[in-house]
């Protein structure tokens, strides 16, 4: 909703890194699926540029007129600003139901056989429209503890493994090898939907600064690279056999006769879907602009309901779910979603201002 | 007032959906600590050794190619909620062979419920026997091989350095912990090739 409350923008960038955790812990066995370091360090670079490109627009708008990008496209065009919102409410639809798919998948694959997966679906729907109807300032500061407790999970998931850790790379592991390089690099572009968050939730930010999105996407690029160096060099070919390598990461941590913190992973997963969900919620409520918070709230809860129906389609129907978890898929959106709609926005309003 | 009272509904049917209503009771004659395999007038005999509280040994034998098609038989024969979530120790008769402990390492690697950190080595018969009588079996085994690991850095002990050195992560050979109780319990090293 929106508020005249700003807040620092670093505590945005706080949310943006707590979301974009979410796809490093759910990274399955096909995720870079590459043990050749060239191919994966192509992709990663690929990933840090193609994502840093995708602030370039949202931080030029919030930069230079201080709004937000649905505020933007309202002022540049009213007939346009209904297609963009359109278009952005489902895609907001569509990476918030392939998240949930895959926290779902790993609930049930990891934890309860038994769980209904339409219920777990319901329930953080419910919730985060909740946490939605409160705005992105209460959000921001949610992530503070989340933030906190990911780096106590990731220090027991990395050092809890440091007794384990192997380096002995093989020879595929050092020849240059670019076979699946399309597909790493679709794996490393999903993160460009924090952009798109950004983009419509800097309106309430204050002091931001070039620095931050780019530290941003380094931190988690970083973070990505560690989780891969572990992956590869404690659990080896055996990450190949489970379907959550950092969940498999979290079982082989240890320190003495302590073994088996996936409880801190599960812990971690649920909260990052929590507040990815709620700031994909809020960019959704900011689709629409000027209207009464009730308004708001009634949007933004069909949204979620059709989320959630979209959720029930794809776990009836497989075809559904394989193209919401299609990276490529979700990266092409991501294109047109983060550099090809703002661009022509950008373009629009500076035709405006020349005529 | 109101929004209490339209609360407390909504919550009881979260709790209803969440399955709050439907407990579980985690029944410990359920969950298997160790598994040995061994070779029984030519054909593999599987024990799961269940976690009790009691003094006595509680086991459930069956016999399979496999520890895969083991574990499906002894949930259709004995215990239909068996789980192997809490294994600690997978022992497999040296007479065997790696062939089987190879497939049966596969199979925990598969199994995401199975810790990668189990411990797993080759034994002699009489070890075997011992679990079906010593309920510290477990213990006294598992000191052994921590033991041998600390003075051998080379030792895959776990069912992740095993399944990882069969991929070929060490130069085409494995070495793995031998559990032998002739006069005592002792450990020693085996290397086999890959």
């Amino acid at each position: 909703m929106q508020s005249n409350i700003t807040f620092p923008s670093k505590r945005l960038m706080l949310s943006l890194f707590v979301c974009s955790v979410l796809p490093i812990l759910l990274m399955g066995r096909s995720f870079l699926q590459s043990d050749n370091i060239f191919s994966s360090l192509v992709s990663i670079g690929f990933g840090i540029f193609f994502t840093l490109l995708c602030f370039v627009p949202f931080y030029s708008i919030k930069h230079r007129t201080r709004l937000d990008f649905s505020a933007f496209a309202k002022n540049t065009s009213q007939t346009g600003f209904f297609f963009v919102s359109s278009y952005y409410c489902m895609y907001f639809t569509v990476i918030t139901v392939s998240f949930l798919i895959r926290f779902c998948d790993m609930f049930v694959s990891g934890v309860n056989p038994d769980a209904d997966t339409k219920v777990i679906a319901f329930l953080i729907l419910c919730i985060c429209v909740y946490g939605a109807s409160k705005g992105v300032n209460p959000l921001s500061r949610v992530s503070i503890f989340v933030f906190a407790f990911l780096i106590i999970a990731f220090a027991v998931i990395f050092f809890g493994n440091i007794k384990s850790f192997e380096f002995a790379p093989n020879s595929t592991f050092v020849t240059p090898d670019f076979s699946n390089i399309r597909s790493n690099a679709a794996d490393c572009l999903i993160f460009a939907f924090l952009p798109v968050i950004f983009g419509f939730n800097s309106t309430s930010t204050k002091n931001l600064s070039i620095k931050q999105p780019v530290i941003t996407t380094l931190i988690i690029f970083g973070t990505l690279m560690l989780t891969l160096f572990f992956t590869d060099f404690v659990t080896g070919a055996y990450s190949a056999q489970q379907p959550y390598s950092v969940q498999l990461l979290s079982k082989t941590a240890y320190f003495g006769d302590m073994k088996g913190f996936d409880s801190f992973y599960l812990a971690a997963v649920t909260a990052c879907v929590f507040v990815f969900v709620t700031a994909v919620l809020i960019s959704v409520s900011n689709c629409i602009v000027n209207t009464s918070s009730k308004r708001t709230l009634v949007f933004v809860s069909i949204i979620a309901f059709i989320m959630f129906v979209l959720f029930v389609c794809a776990d009836s129907y497989n075809a559904v779910k394989e193209l919401l978890l299609n990276n490529i898929f979700l990266t092409a959106l991501n294109f047109i979603s983060a550099l090809l709609i703002p661009a022509i926005c950008l373009f629009a309003y500076r035709r405006k201002l020349y005529d | 007032m109101i929004k209490k009272i339209f609360l407390l509904p909504i919550m009881a049917i979260v709790l209803i959906l969440g399955g709050c209503t439907n407990s579980n009771r985690i029944d410990t004659s359920s969950l298997v600590q160790t598994v040995t395999a061994e070779n029984k007038s030519g054909k593999t005999v599987y024990n799961f050794y269940l976690l009790k509280n009691c003094e006595d040994v509680q086991s459930v034998s069956v016999e399979a190619d496999s520890l895969e098609k083991a574990v499906i038989l002894a949930k259709k024969a004995y215990i239909p909620m068996l789980t192997l979530s809490k294994l600690e120790l997978y022992l497999i008769d040296s007479n065997l062979g790696e062939k089987n402990l190879k497939t049966d390492i596969n199979y925990i690697s598969k199994a995401s419920k199975i810790s990668p950190l189990t411990y797993a080595a080759f034994s002699d018969t009489k070890t075997l026997q011992l679990f079906s009588k010593d309920k510290e079996a477990l213990r006294k085994v598992k000191e052994h091989i921590v033991h041998l690991k600390n003075n051998e850095k080379e030792l895959s002990v776990t069912s992740l350095s095993i399944f990882n050195n069969f991929k070929g992560k060490n130069n085409g050979y494995l070495s793995i912990c031998y559990i032998s109780s002739e006069k005592e319990l002792k450990a020693d090293i085996v290397k086999i090739v890959t």
